[in-house]
């Protein structure tokens, strides 16, 4: 069996098509390698994503056209032989399911080589969902080729998986891969092993679809489980859950005054030191004009001991990071009054500021939130060219304005 | 022994019902399966095949009658079947296609080679065994289909229309290839409207009408039906043209 299995990889008509997908998701994950190139988790999750959306739809349609093959050539009468069909259908299947998993293992390969030297290494729950994402779509590609033998089935299949992506609610509640995979959320052990039993039903009922006897007691039994196994699949919730706080964080101070601790996931130890430049930078620039806390901790890392704390996401990018520190430096006032506007000018013009001076720019252009209007980034650009003390002064009431109903 | 018998077997597609009841047997040797198109002959051989379930009567090969999937497919070990329309895989060689066949088939593992080889040889295609089958004529594609259906050493061979697309060489080749079938103990039935390919190699005759066996017996026989009148170049055309109008005039 094991040469006949060969000769179905080689001599397959997917072989152009799998080549080009590999092309495709090799493509995409290049495409944002600034998010994850350093992180194993997000590399994990990254290969997984980028090769589970990519292929579903075109790994189903390929399922499909893979399993039409024997009407297609015609062949149908050679194919009545003694052999069981659910053997020959296993064999095809199988060499269906190997190619179809040659795009996402060379992927896996890319993020290897791209996140090696970074603390860890591949998180394995990560591929195996992709894997699992793969399958069911080979699996029910290759159930509708056997069943409808319209040359249309691979395209209707394609299409239907499509839409299954795009319609929100099913994506998140069935979601088979992960959408990104910050070093604080893991894969939940049951989420995943339900999918994979649903993987692993789905090719049985495909297997088992055509021929008599045992087989057909097989099929009936797969038709109900595969169901059953989606309605697991919901009620093992969400594939990602918060991960348990680590022993050891990976802390630092910047050499600033005050001089807030700031801590990271391990996994993100090769960002600890952008991050502790950019609190060093945020505190130096604010010129003690907005509260500084005492810790800065990486997303889903707790507190500790006394609670003031600004959580940021860790990432590579030195912008990004400041940026989303200073917005979280400069909070909306909790407060609804008809001062709102004015308030909510305040506060933008702040933040787009503190931005400005952390990153040493003299002009504010493609900083701060979308809101901020053009006269007042334009009044934050000239308040950018004064000294340092006149800065100060009007941050203040800047400060104040913002916060002029807040407690703070 | 018959290789193959069927009583009262009937056939259809949907509502039309293309062999309302036929009755043979076939034995070892070649039985030519002749009749005018339309007549059935390809619904009989997809039937012997077990390629489609009779919708009645019974089938049995070797004595065994077919009942189960587990007997169909015991005696399916023992049937090789050249479709009219053979299909096959493109991208593969004229030995990869073979060897497919052959594990379909269930020929063992280790004998599988050796058999994909003698079967190639005999068809005469052992030169051409590297050659992709969508690269290969259309008289050695026919090759390809009779060294499918003979790989596994089968005591039944159902050969629909076999000579289509051959040349005249060609077909002489492969007269004297369903001759040293015979010798392996092998029952062929040959299904063609070439009254000439009939003559020269077969025994035993079948006339199939509209899905009814108008006459079985010897190629004698059929000859000595002959009316002079009736169309044909040879004897046994003319006795073919014969039963068929005979046919034709009782209905």
């Amino acid at each position: 069996m094991r040469n006949i299995f060969l000769l179905e990889i080689r001599r397959s008509s997917l072989l152009l098509w799998i080549a080009l997908l590999s092309l495709a998701v090799i493509a995409a994950l290049f495409r944002r390698v600034d998010l994850w190139a350093d992180v194993w988790p997000r590399a994990s999750a990254e290969v997984a994503m980028v090769a589970g959306y990519l292929e579903w739809p075109v790994v189903a349609a390929l399922g499909a056209w893979s399993a039409q093959r024997v009407h297609r050539s015609a062949t149908d009468a050679q194919f009545t032989a003694a052999r069981p069909a659910w053997q020959v259908a296993a064999v095809q299947f199988a060499a269906l399911w190997c190619l179809a998993l040659v795009p996402l293992a060379l992927a896996l390969l890319v993020g290897i080589a791209v996140a090696w030297g970074s603390p860890g290494f591949v998180w394995p729950a990560y591929p195996l969902s992709a894997v699992a994402a793969i399958t069911v779509a080979a699996g029910l590609g290759f159930a509708a080729g056997l069943r409808w033998r319209s040359r249309l089935t691979a395209l209707a299949v394609a299409v239907v998986f499509l839409v299954l992506m795009g319609l929100r609610e099913f994506s998140e509640i069935f979601s088979f891969v992960p959408l990104s995979g910050p070093p604080h959320l893991t894969v939940a052990a049951a989420a995943l092993a339900t999918r994979c039993l649903m993987a692993l039903l789905v090719v049985v009922l495909a297997v088992s679809l055509r021929g008599g006897g045992r087989a057909r007691a097989i099929r009936a039994t797969a038709a109900v489980a595969v169901p059953l196994s989606l309605l697991a699949v919901w009620a093992a919730g969400p594939l990602q859950i918060e991960r348990a706080q680590p022993s050891h964080a990976a802390c630092a101070r910047p050499d600033s005054d005050p001089a807030p601790e700031v801590c990271v996931w391990p996994e993100n130890r090769s960002h600890l030191a952008v991050a502790t430049e950019a609190v060093g930078r945020l505190v130096e620039a604010s010129m003690g004009t907005v509260p500084i806390p005492r810790r800065v901790v990486d997303v889903g890392l707790a507190c500790g001991n006394g609670g003031s704390c600004l959580t940021f996401t860790a990432t590579g990018d030195r912008g990004r990071v400041v940026g989303e520190m200073a917005f979280w430096l400069v909070p909306l006032a909790d407060c609804e009054d008809p001062a709102t506007t004015e308030r909510f000018r305040a506060n933008v013009m702040l933040e787009t500021w503190l931005e400005s001076r952390a990153l040493h720019v003299a002009k504010s252009a493609g900083l701060g939130p979308q809101e901020i209007r053009d006269q007042d980034r334009a009044e934050v650009d000239g308040v950018l060219a004064q000294p340092a003390q006149s800065q100060r002064q009007w941050a203040r009431r800047q400060a104040r304005t913002a916060w002029s109903c807040d407690e703070r | 022994m018959p290789v193959v018998e069927a009583e009262g077997l009937a056939q259809g597609y949907g509502a039309k019902e293309v062999i309302p009841e036929v009755t043979l047997s076939v034995s070892v040797g070649i039985t030519g399966l002749l009749g005018p198109n339309g007549a059935g002959k390809t619904t009989l051989l997809r039937t012997l095949a077990t390629v489609a379930p009779p919708r009645r009567g019974r089938l049995a090969f070797l004595g065994q009658e077919l009942r189960s999937e587990r007997e169909i497919r015991k005696a399916r070990r023992n049937i090789g079947f050249l479709p009219q329309d053979f299909g096959y895989f493109a991208s593969f060689t004229a030995y990869e296609f073979v060897n497919y066949c052959a594990w379909l088939r269930e020929v063992p593992r280790k004998v599988r080679p050796a058999a994909v080889s003698e079967a190639l040889e005999r068809v005469g295609l052992s030169s051409r065994a590297r050659t992709k089958m969508g690269a290969l004529s259309g008289g050695m594609l026919r090759r390809a289909g009779i060294a499918q259906a003979i790989v596994a050493g089968p005591r039944l061979v159902l050969l629909d229309e076999p000579t289509v697309g051959l040349d005249p060489e060609q077909r002489l080749d492969f007269r004297e290839l369903l001759k040293s079938l015979v010798e392996d103990d092998t029952a062929v039935l040959l299904s063609t409207h070439l009254v000439e390919d009939v003559a020269a190699v077969c025994g035993d005759l079948l006339v199939l009408s509209d899905g009814k066996i108008v006459f079985a017996g010897r190629a004698q026989a059929l000859e000595n039906m002959a009316n002079p009148d009736a169309k044909g170049d040879t004897p046994l055309e003319r006795g073919y043209m014969t039963v068929l109008k005979q046919v034709a005039h009782q209905a």
